[in-house]
């Protein structure tokens, strides 16, 4: 397994999509500093990372419309740069910002990349009504492109990726510009391709929607990968560091030095009328300080994890990474 | 050809509306005026001598104005081809295709030169009207549609060279129009300023160089008045003596394909897979 960070992966065999120490450079910016990220086969891949990280340079690498300076990127076992249009094939791209014709019908629109791809025209309309059905503009068929919502045009551009039937959809923050219902349908439609067997790489600097969405997730920063891995296993693999809220009757003050006493807890803060206490050690011992701030007299009203889990991994690892 | 998805795409949305039909009669319209204009101000057509001179200044407005359409228009019909996908954000699209870089500027080119064609062709009708006239053969005919077809190919696939690398469409329409003004007007002044110095020089019949490469040099070759104003069929050159006019459509067609390669060339960002 390459990559720092990375935690125990599934052999190559079973990679949809792979990278080895891939670098790329914009005069003197360096944008990707030897970055190998594993994307399972049928996953959907969180990628994660701060503005700059390299996210975008990557997803337009395997996207075929950049070459690595250095490194290489398989695609269901296929170098991209010996067999760029095979690849191209396996391949449904959605950029972070991409724009429409706008003087074409919805019908139209899908139908000109369908012919692209070379999409056989007895398929065409059939394949067209289901991918409308699949991202819920069956009743804008015959309709200009100009006249849809951004929501609509992002549904639609989700549905330009799938027009060739590839096996990976790269989707470079597709949520970004919509509003919360929309972002909620960009969502289960996602959920939904991963139903059809599609291996999805999504990048979001909403981290919410990647842990309520993604199997995977890949934390880059400076180009380079800081975590890879099944989310849970990551969230698990960092608990030793988890903040929680207490939430109490009583005295503040004094309910913060009896949790501050607990063995478990490193660090207690009071945050809006509630403790917030750091704590090392695994479910059991959580469920061990419970008992025993109880016991202590504390009358606890709420006991929960302080913030988002891929949030808070997410600053914490981008955090130390920094230092 | 047809095939080509770039090239049905681009028709189906050019033509749709009537705003192309309304432009193809008015510049028919126009045209017609220009005939009603030369006829009222002509001796009398009875004339046999007057009625072929009729002809041929009929002939010579006509492909001028037809001239000066396509030096303007055809800028115009590619210089956004490749820069307006990339102003709208929809290059990339196109280029994560299985559509290869040829078929994507093949698509661009015609469809940007389809509809210049089909005003060109529609003028057929009225300048068929110089043969009630005489003065005008049928082979001077012929090679002044294939002069104005290779010149719109010539500035129409050196619009889209510029456009692939011009990231507006207005800077890439004003460059291409530039451009154009430049392989016209601008060698022509060249052409008669480097005719001068040779016939200072005492090489009166030496045709300079950049004539070869100007469109307006290759209309004023295949006019029927050209003779009288100093023999351009004199001018012959290379290996197989061809004409002035016939070099010259060499010439545009081995500029076109320059341009055509260039565009394939520099269609996809730098540090892409090429295909």
């Amino acid at each position: 397994m390459s990559g720092n960070g990375s935690v125990a992966a599934p052999p190559a065999a079973e990679m949809m999509l792979r990278t080895h120490e891939l670098r790329k450079s914009y005069a003197r910016t360096r944008a990707l500093d030897g970055l190998s990220i594993n994307v399972p086969r049928g996953s959907i891949y969180g990628f994660v990372g701060p503005n700059g990280a390299g996210k975008t340079t990557t997803m337009r690498i395997m996207a075929t419309l950049l070459l690595p300076d250095a490194g290489e990127v398989w695609v269901d076992g296929q170098p991209l740069t010996s067999n760029t249009s095979a690849v191209r094939n396996k391949i449904g791209y959605m950029p972070d910002f991409f724009g429409v014709y706008d003087n074409l019908t919805v019908a139209e629109y899908l139908a000109f990349y369908a012919s692209a791809y070379r999409v056989p025209t007895a398929e065409t309309r059939h394949m067209i009504g289901e991918l409308l059905e699949l991202v819920d503009l069956g009743s804008k068929r015959d309709e200009l492109v100009e006249g849809l919502s951004r929501g609509m045009k992002q549904r639609l551009g989700l549905a330009r990726c799938l027009v060739h039937n590839p096996q990976v959809l790269l989707l470079d923050e597709p949520a970004s510009g919509m509003d919360p219902r929309a972002r909620v349908e960009m969502r289960e439609i996602v959920k939904e391709l991963q139903r059809l067997g599609k291996t999805v790489l999504v990048s979001s600097h909403i981290l919410l929607e990647l842990s309520e969405m993604c199997s995977h997730i890949g934390i880059i920063q400076g180009g380079r990968l800081i975590r890879e891995g099944p989310v849970g296993v990551i969230l698990s693999s960092l608990k030793a560091a988890r903040t929680v809220r207490i939430g109490l009757l009583g005295d503040l003050d004094a309910a913060a030095d009896t949790v501050k006493r607990q063995r478990w807890v490193t660090d207690v803060q009071i945050v809006d009328g509630a403790l917030e206490a750091a704590v090392s050690g695994e479910e059991q011992d959580l469920a061990d300080l419970l008992h025993a701030i109880v016991e202590a007299g504390v009358r606890v009203v709420q006991f929960a994890p302080a913030s988002n889990s891929l949030e808070e991994i997410f600053m914490q690892l981008t955090e130390s990474e920094e230092s | 050809m047809y095939q080509n998805a770039v090239l049905r795409k681009e028709l189906t949305t050019r033509m749709r509306g009537w705003r192309s039909s309304l432009v193809i009669i008015a510049y028919v319209t126009v045209l017609a005026g220009i005939v009603l204009l030369q006829l009222s101000t002509s001796a009398d057509p009875q004339n046999l001598s007057d009625s072929a001179r009729l002809g041929q200044s009929l002939f010579a407005a006509l492909a001028g104005f037809q001239m000066a359409l396509v030096i303007f228009v055809a800028p115009a019909s590619t210089a956004d081809a490749i820069s307006g996908e990339r102003q709208r954000q929809t290059l990339d699209l196109l280029l994560v295709t299985g559509l290869s870089s040829r078929a994507i500027i093949f698509g661009k080119l015609f469809a940007g030169l389809a509809y210049d064609v089909l005003l060109i062709l529609s003028s057929i009708p009225l300048f068929s009207l110089v043969f009630l006239f005489g003065g005008v053969g049928p082979s001077q005919f012929v090679d002044l549609f294939v002069t104005f077809l290779i010149t719109t190919l010539l500035i129409g696939s050196m619009s889209l060279f510029i456009s692939t690398f011009t990231r507006r469409s207005g800077a890439a329409v004003v460059l291409s129009m530039l451009a154009t003004l430049g392989l016209t007007v601008g060698l022509v002044i060249v052409t008669l300023l480097l005719g001068a110095a040779s016939s200072a020089a005492g090489n009166p019949n030496t045709m300079p160089f950049t004539g070869y490469f100007d469109p307006l040099v290759g209309l004023v070759a295949v006019l029927p008045f050209s003779q009288d104003i100093g023999s351009l069929d004199h001018f012959t050159a290379g290996p197989l003596h061809l004409s002035l006019w016939q070099d010259q459509m060499l010439a545009n067609l081995l500029m076109s394909a320059l341009f055509i390669a260039g565009s394939i060339r520099l269609l996809r960002p730098k540090g892409a897979p090429l295909r």
